[in-house]
């Protein structure tokens, strides 16, 4: 070992949570540790009250074989550790082992990025499965623990936050970023593998509950009113308070086509909208239809009788133009938020409307989208995926009820982008950024929205809980310009290289 | 899909365009949109950073990825008589 790496090495403090451990994953996780380069005095293995004797024994022996030390997972025991070290930075490793080569990523990271104050990084299974983790979602992390086994955090950030909370026992990495989070301090992916994870880890008795009471905590602190319901172990559902209901103007181009839908002859927009009207849960909605003039005077006939003065119609005479004629409705819109939904829908989660009304209220979200699925139930939308400089749709024809590793379908999470087939965003976000741009008359129009809202600084938001039905065709040919890609990329292409929210879909 | 009339929906209808406030609002989101579309290209060709930390330590690890690929070295190995061609060139003409 070189004398730069043993001095990188001296600078971190490594905890090994032993919550949940079975006989040997201690020692393993200690060795494993020892290997990365960091001296047995700055390992620490914290063990939680409540664990048996012969638990406690093996931890204390192998602690005294690796000249490591057992500490007992008390917040202030904890704070004093703390307090007194020299090192410049604490690494947690929860559940897995840190590869040999870990920390020196760390320290290669923290170095060049003196600014990010706490990261966590990908990991593999036992088998070398790759666990690729999203980039810093604040939003995801309420719903799900997504940071792996090794979350690595400066000292000194710990300390200006105070510490740890004695009320976030087994829970408390979970704790520590939310509250980095808050602080505005920046909590980043390195985007390596750290860890090999221990998928048989658990301990859904103590820590599942310790997350849920640390995110309700949470909320509460950063004053949002919202209800936390569990879905599975480890998994939340945030259901943000709507009580309220603001103003949501549902925008929908149309020219008044019908489809045989599951055998049956419809009018496409006439059953969206009496899904909207009658299939919602939520009540103070207006719908703008654009309308295009060759839209049979039946179908107009219709919208007037299910929405009544909740209606307004708009006329589009020109050449076809998504983009201008989603602009047009937001245009007359009077809503807080814009819902802009394509004609061919169905809804099928009646509380869509409030999911996504409550995601978009939050800080920094800025657009919000929604499960999406063919006629046949596989998936056609959730999320969108930027890389390579264009745009594709995460698990893209999946079959309903498939999710992967990190359960990134279980749970609202960040993304690149949402398709605009169904998306909600703030009206006056919406005339902040330009709206769609008209260079995109049929194509890119939303990744070019969802782009130009991102770079206000604000999210692109998914929502597995708001579910709909999505009539496209599997195989529909989208006749994409060669003007289509290289406007969008004239804009774009550097920022949309490579996929990092949903790296596993 | 079944056919649609010709009729317009609208005619004899006075409700269905927008007012002078609303068609301003149109209005000003199409130019909006082409000063920020504008700007964000500008961006695009000047500024040098406009990754995250994550994003550039991503971005690097592919290019990484793709030069020990066997395509990139098959490539540098067909191309190398043209590199070697164009450093003579440029050595003997200055």
């Amino acid at each position: 070992m070189s004398e730069d790496r043993s001095q990188a090495t001296d600078r971190f403090d490594v905890w090994i949570d032993a919550a949940g451990l079975a006989e040997g994953e201690a020692k393993r996780a200690v060795d494993a540790v020892l290997a990365a380069g960091v001296a047995p005095g700055s390992v620490q293995v914290v063990a939680h009250e409540g664990i048996d004797e012969s638990m406690r024994a093996e931890l204390a022996e192998t602690a005294r074989q690796a000249g490591a030390a057992v500490t007992v997972a008390d917040a202030a025991v904890l704070d004093d550790l703390v307090a007194r070290t020299s090192a410049e930075t604490l690494v947690i490793v929860r559940g897995g082992r840190i590869v040999p080569d870990g920390i020196a990523k760390l320290d290669g990271f923290l170095a060049r990025f003196p600014a990010v104050q706490a990261v966590y990084g990908d990991s593999t299974t036992e088998t070398g499965a790759p666990l690729l983790r999203p980039l810093f979602s604040p939003l995801r992390l309420l719903g799900n623990d997504y940071l792996g086994p090794v979350v690595a955090i400066r000292i000194d950030a710990l300390r200006r936050l105070g510490g740890l909370r004695a009320d976030a026992r087994r829970s408390q990495v979970l704790d520590l970023v939310l509250r980095l989070d808050r602080a505005g301090e920046p909590v980043a992916l390195v985007p390596e593998v750290l860890a090999v994870e221990d998928l048989a880890h658990d301990d859904y008795a103590g820590t599942s509950d310790a997350q849920r009471r640390v995110v309700e905590h949470e909320l509460d602190a950063r004053g949002i009113r919202a209800r936390v319901e569990e879905v599975e172990p480890f998994l939340r559902r945030v259901r943000y308070d709507v009580d309220d209901q603001p103003l949501v103007s549902v925008v929908i181009p149309t020219r008044g086509s019908s489809a045989v839908i599951g055998g049956v002859d419809r009018a496409l927009v006439v059953e969206a909208v009496r899904g909207v009207i009658d299939g919602s849960g939520y009540d103070n909605v207006e719908v703008v239809i654009v309308a295009d003039a060759e839209t049979p005077r039946p179908v107009v006939d219709e919208l007037e009788r299910i929405c009544g003065d909740r209606l307004r119609l708009v006329l589009w005479d020109a050449p076809f133009n998504f983009s201008g004629k989603m602009n047009r409705g937001a245009a007359a819109a009077r809503g807080e938020f814009l819902m802009l939904l394509n004609d061919d829908v169905e809804i099928v989660t009646p509380d869509w409307l409030e999911t996504m009304v409550g995601l978009a209220r939050q800080p920094g979200v800025g657009i919000v989208g929604a499960q999406l699925y063919f006629e046949d139930s596989t998936l056609q939308h959730s999320g969108q995926v930027y890389t390579g400089g264009v745009a594709g749709h995460a698990a893209f024809g999946w079959e309903g009820g498939r999710d992967d590793s990190i359960k990134s379908l279980s749970v609202d999470h960040e993304v690149s982008g949402v398709t605009a087939a169904c998306a909600l965003v703030r009206r006056d976000v919406f005339l902040e950024v330009g709206g769609f741009s008209l260079a995109f008359p049929g194509n890119y129009n939303d990744v070019d929205l969802n782009m130009k809202i991102r770079a206000t600084g604000r999210s692109a938001v998914f929502s597995p809980w708001a579910r709909l039905y999505h009539f496209e065709s599997k195989t529909r040919d989208p006749k994409i310009l060669d003007t289509d890609i290289s406007t969008l990329q004239s804009r774009w292409s550097r920022r949309m290289q490579v996929e990092m929210y949903s790296r596993m879909l | 899909m079944s056919a649609v009339p010709d009729a317009n929906w609208a005619e004899g209808r006075s409700d269905t365009g927008l007012s002078p406030e609303e068609r301003a609002v149109e209005q000003h989101l199409e130019l909006l949109d082409r000063v920020i579309g504008l700007e964000e290209q500008l961006r695009e060709l000047r500024v040098p950073d406009l990754l995250g930390p994550t994003e550039v330590v991503a971005v690097e690890r592919n290019l990484a990825s793709m030069r020990t690929s066997m395509t990139w070295r098959a490539g540098r190995v067909v191309t190398l008589p043209i590199r070697a061609a164009r450093v003579i060139k440029r050595r003997l003409l200055g």
